[in-house]
């Protein structure tokens, strides 16, 4: 075992698909010479040369093409948005050709869109949003958003790997500010499983991304004052895992859904939707969605807080569930 | 928050290295003072002021590490400005 970041969890995992499987190729802007504006790919134009870590003209709609074309002729083309903001420029190419092809030509289409996102970085409106719910309701997508690093790393594996278009989120304010153990041997996190973070008996807290650790401060005060939290970190959100949240919805009867992404037709209230429509008879309270406001994100730090799910959130709305 | 370019968080760096190299130096002055002890409780005495340096150094670590991550961000927002 190692300690590594959930950057150098990327790094690594792009590094030993690149090595796994010849191709397996980058592009975007900026990945090659610089190595990336977060330094992801640094040291990787060196080791695996300029036919295979691509710099790219600014167009986010150009270098997703390509990848779509790369990957119908059967390279697993790994594309880096800049910012996971400037996504909506490739939404064409993602949400009419890639999410497509397999359902009108049975056309494996085996491209990761890795897409650098999340708040909390005083980033204001550009470069700070959640932009899950943008290709949320398109099939033929999928979307995975890791919060740890050993999911950061085995998720990315999972989804070079995979036949599908998978958007992968990774949250910015993760990027070197946590660390986990991490195995020296090759393991992927399949895709379509969720974990149990923290088992508990009282609550189910779903979550995911940064939020999961949002929520894990918050049940540790929460079991200070004898409440048994169990946060459900969903790792990947299309397609949900609808079976794990089934089950720990059936054991605690109490649901919060959080998330960073604002809250109108987000992540949370599709999942809300699934617990009405399978476990209705199991709750013993609301379902309570915490989210960000629908309104862009804000540039100053101090509103940028509030904009930003905190744990005294979660605290609040577990001690009002708790009173049913 | 200021940027990257701007002297802050350099300055606030410069600060935290500082403060490590020196929480290094009074780790390794009491733990190699209490090798050389000869009482048993003059040695756990020493050997306890070593583990409270190792606690400050640890958490200035994770003060560096929070100022890095953030000074990364700036610098990929403002491509370095």
């Amino acid at each position: 075992m190692k300690e590594i970041t959930y950057l150098e969890a990327i790094r690594e995992a792009l590094d030993e698909e690149m090595a796994r499987d010849p191709s397996v190729f980058i592009l975007g802007e900026d990945v090659g010479v610089y190595g990336g504006a977060f330094r992801v790919t640094e040291g990787f134009y060196e080791k695996y040369g300029e036919w295979r870590v691509l710099d790219t003209p600014l167009s986010e709609s150009g270098f997703t093409g390509a990848a779509i074309g790369a990957a119908l002729v059967g390279m697993r083309p790994v594309a880096e948005m800049q910012f996971a903001d400037f996504i909506s420029c490739a939404f064409d190419q993602l949400v009419n050709v890639a999410a497509k092809n397999h359902y009108r030509w049975g056309a494996a289409t085996p491209i990761v869109v890795r897409a650098p996102y999340g708040g909390n970085i005083h980033g204001g409106a550009f470069h700070s949003q959640c932009i899950e719910g943008f290709f949320y309701n398109v099939p033929g997508l999928k979307i995975v958003a890791p919060a740890t690093a050993y999911d950061a790393k085995g998720l990315l594996k999972a989804a070079i790997r995979d036949n599908d278009p998978v958007i992968y989120c990774e949250h910015k304010y993760l990027y070197r500010r946590i660390k986990d153990q991490i195995p020296e041997e090759d393991y992927i996190v399949p895709i379509g499983k969720a974990r149990i973070a923290i088992e508990g008996s009282d609550v189910s807290i779903i979550t995911y991304g940064a939020m999961v650790h949002t929520a894990t401060e918050a049940a540790k005060v929460l079991k200070g004052s004898g409440v048994s939290c169990e946060i459900i970190d969903l790792r990947t959100i299309l397609p949900l895992d609808k079976k794990s949240i089934m089950n720990s919805v059936k054991k605690t009867n109490k649901v919060v859904i959080l998330h960073e992404q604002t809250k109108t037709g987000g992540v949370g209230a599709e999942v809300s939707a699934l617990i009405s429509e399978n476990c209705f008879d199991y709750l013993d309270g609301p379902i309570i969605r915490i989210a960000a406001p629908d309104t862009p994100v804000p540039y100053s730090a101090q509103m940028e807080e509030v904009f930003i799910p905190q744990p005294k959130e979660v605290i609040n709305a577990v001690e009002k569930l708790m009173r049913y | 928050m200021k940027m990257s370019g701007s002297p802050e968080p350099r300055a606030i760096m410069e600060v935290l290295m500082e403060a490590i190299k020196r929480e290094q130096e009074s780790y390794d002055y009491y733990y190699r003072t209490a090798l050389q002890a000869a009482k048993p409780a003059t040695r756990k005495m020493l050997l306890s002021l070593a583990e409270w340096e190792k606690g400050h150094i640890e958490e200035l670590t994770n003060h560096v590490m929070e100022l890095k991550a953030q000074m990364e961000i700036d610098r990929a927002i403002t491509g370095g400005l």
